[in-house]
């Protein structure tokens, strides 16, 4: 969540594509509501 | 008046449209930080979750590599690696308290205190239990479909059938 969704960290002055490498997601909820 | 069908449909389908602002695949608009999903075939998680967030993400033009296995349950995936500290902590946790395949000092030190399921289980020792032949046969992975019309690298199933034809079996 906190590398797609960017409101997260750009609360602490963060940016996920600047300051996140990549997302690794092993077995997620990423869409339950379905 | 509403039957209680009606309520639950109603309830579930204020609960979806609640739960979509909590779904990451709602925000995966956009440019995203590179993106490797694994996931496991069997349903604890359902693993078009993943599939469903790798197309979004591709589809907005980011790298997405997304794997599917099977011999993996959800919780193994952490236990999969030997060097991992879960695998080790759900190994010795597993044989100290379920395992009647390995005989482990601690349950040997319980037989000789009059432990009664530690005489049962050291009674079965030598006959790999379930979830160790689960662990035996988890540690080299299967891949198990590429998808050619992705790109280089990119793993999926080919169609929702691959998920619907049954759970794996040991053996």
């Amino acid at each position: 969540m906190l590398a797609i969704d960017e409101q997260w960290l750009h609360g602490v002055g963060l940016d996920p594509l600047r300051d996140v490498v990549g997302l690794i997601g092993v077995s997620g909820p990423y869409d339950f509501c379905r | 008046m509403i039957s209680a069908a009606e309520g639950r449909g109603a309830q579930d389908g204020l609960w979806r449209r609640q739960s979509a602002s909590n779904q990451p695949i709602t925000f995966a608009v956009g440019r995203k930080p590179p993106a490797l999903l694994i996931t496991e075939r069997r349903r604890v998680v359902d693993p078009k979750n993943s599939t469903r967030l790798a197309d979004k993400l591709r589809s907005q033009g980011n790298t997405v590599i997304d794997a599917v296995y099977e011999r993996f349950g959800h919780v193994r995936f952490y236990s999969a690696s030997r060097r991992s500290w879960p695998r080790g902590f759900l190994a010795a946790r597993h044989r100290r308290l379920h395992c009647t395949h390995r005989s482990s000092r601690r349950r040997r030190s319980w037989v000789r205190s009059g432990n009664k399921a530690a005489q049962d289980a050291e009674s079965a020792a030598g006959r790999p239990c379930v979830t160790c032949a689960e662990a035996l046969t988890a540690r080299v992975p299967k891949r198990i479909r590429r998808d050619r019309g992705r790109a280089p690298g990119s793993f999926a199933p080919d169609s929702s059938q691959d998920y619907d034809s049954g759970m794996f079996h040991f053996g």
